[in-house]
């Protein structure tokens, strides 16, 4: 849903899993999904701490 | 592949002992028809009863809205649901008209909140509500499906959408051995050189349980986009599975009476070439799925030679975006596109219409916004229950279903932002 992101705005956007669980993958075990659901958090992270000139989009891992 | 339609005019209903139509006058074997519905053991009971236009009555918990019909040529109506899939299209179809089957149910709220539970509908048979559908004008043949307690969804599920189909089908043989009144041919054969070619994309839901559409009985939700011919949508391969947002979906009987397709047709051979309907599913869950969808629908286009296509989608939300990336791809391919849709805009019609656009989408017919607060009127007869539950995502709040009902959009009204465009709301530039 990044398109949807950038329409309206947004500077530091990162891609989720999918739109009905955007942070992890109900799909899989219990501790991959945790592992998804981390590392989403983790690159939303990288990208508040960085300066940028240009929107930033991380993509979906 | 031609498809010859006969049809019926009804003019007025009754219940009694037989079914059978004559003169315009049909009569109903209530009796009969409740006890071939309650062969399905999911059902605890089922009601009969005629809602006639200008009533001052509301109709609740309804499910879906069905033509009955028949096939004389040896299919079976709307094939592939409770019954052994025929090829649809073909042949010779018997309609009656003026006359609508519409199924209501309560279901019980099992779940708060989440995508796919059971939203309550209304229809208004007067008031300001009743402009929404052609269903205030139509004899409403209403049958109130009661579930059995205790049983898993998925049977409620097809249990209400089977039922719809059977009684479809029950009050259509009393159209077998009659002489039909008016008869219409639809082919493709006719084709004049150098007409524009144009191609319908036809967007349904079909998300999973309870937000489905079904193609001759399969579920689609996890399909890709197909090719059909326009006969396949008017003679009943589709039924609706969509019992959760009653605005936006569209029932059985929108896909046999597509006026987009009529429309077409009309025009077929003499201003354009109709050269068929993509079929396929939006809303996929992520963008690869939404790109996957949209560049198989703009490639089957193509494919067709397409000059100019309609787009149509079903959904209140990220189905859209499949939606536009379609015109974005017919667009920079040479599509020419016409889109039709719903609007939000909000209370006051200032916010903005669509949630998501493309720049190319510079062509869309508006049915009308969703978004405004309506107040419905109490009225003297309800059908189908007593009750009307909104916010199902709190865990359900009740309101006396004759009483006034003051909504603050749409979201509840039957086919109140349905998008082809079976409605009698647009919008107006001031």
């Amino acid at each position: 849903m990044t398109t949807l992101a950038k329409n309206v705005g947004a500077n530091r956007i990162v891609a989720g899993t999918k739109i009905p669980h955007p942070c992890g993958d109900p799909t899989v075990s219990p501790k991959r999904d945790h592992e998804i659901g981390t590392k989403i958090i983790e690159n939303a992270f990288e990208l508040l701490k960085k300066q940028i000139e240009v929107p930033e989009i991380i993509e979906a891992v | 592949m031609d498809l010859l339609m006969e049809s019926f005019s009804v003019k007025d209903a009754r219940l009694g002992s037989k079914t059978r139509l004559s003169g315009g006058s049909l009569e109903i074997a209530d009796d009969l028809l409740r006890s071939h519905l309650l062969e399905d053991p999911v059902f605890e009971d089922v009601g009969i009863e005629i809602v006639k236009p200008g009533e001052d009555a509301r109709i609740v918990h309804v499910i879906d809205v069905l033509e009955p019909r028949i096939k004389t040529t040896g299919e079976i109506a709307y094939a592939g649901t409770a019954s052994p899939v025929f090829q649809l299209g073909q042949g010779t179809t018997r309609a009656l008209k003026n006359i609508a089957v519409i199924t209501t149910c309560e279901f019980p709220l099992r779940r708060h909140g989440g995508l796919d539970v059971v939203r309550d509908g209304l229809l208004d048979m007067t008031g300001p509500a009743a402009g929404f559908t052609p269903f205030s004008k139509t004899i409403n043949l209403v049958c109130s499906l009661k579930l059995k307690p205790d049983l898993d969804e998925d049977q409620y599920e097809n249990a209400v959408r089977l039922a719809g189909v059977k009684a479809a089908r029950f009050i259509g043989e009393a159209a077998r051995d009659l002489e039909p009144e008016q008869s219409r041919l639809y082919s493709l054969a006719q084709k004049k050189k150098d007409l524009p070619k144009i191609a319908l994309l036809y967007q349904v839901h079909a998300v999973g349980l309870n937000l489905n559409s079904f193609f001759y009985g399969m579920p689609f939700n996890d399909k890709l986009p197909i090719l059909l011919h326009p006969n396949e949508i008017l003679d009943g391969a589709i039924v609706d599975g969509n019992w959760s947002h009653p605005a936006v979906k569209t029932p059985t009987w929108y896909h046999t009476n597509n006026r987009l397709i009529d429309e077409l047709y009309k025009q077929h051979g003499e201003n354009i070439d109709f050269v068929g309907v993509v079929f396929y599913r939006g809303r996929f869950e992520e963008m690869q799925g939404k790109a996957r969808c949209s560049n198989q629908v703009v490639k089957s286009a193509q494919m067709l030679g397409t000059e100019g296509a309609i787009v149509t989608w079903e959904g209140a939300g990220n189905a859209f975006i499949e939606t536009m990336l379609i015109v974005k791809g017919c667009e920079q391919a040479g599509i020419k596109t016409t889109l039709l849709t719903f609007e939000m805009g909000g209370t006051e019609g200032v916010d903005e219409p669509l949630f998501y656009s493309e720049i190319e989408a510079n062509a869309i017919v508006s049915s009308g916004s969703y978004e405004r607060p309506i107040v419905l009127p109490p009225v003297s007869r309800v059908v189908g229950g007593d009750k009307f539950q909104v916010s199902p995502e709190v865990g359900g709040v009740y309101l006396d279903a004759k009483g006034e009902i003051a909504l603050p959009d749409g979201l509840h009204i039957f086919c109140a932002a349905n998008e082809y465009g079976l409605t009698s709301h647009s919008c107006a530039d001031y």
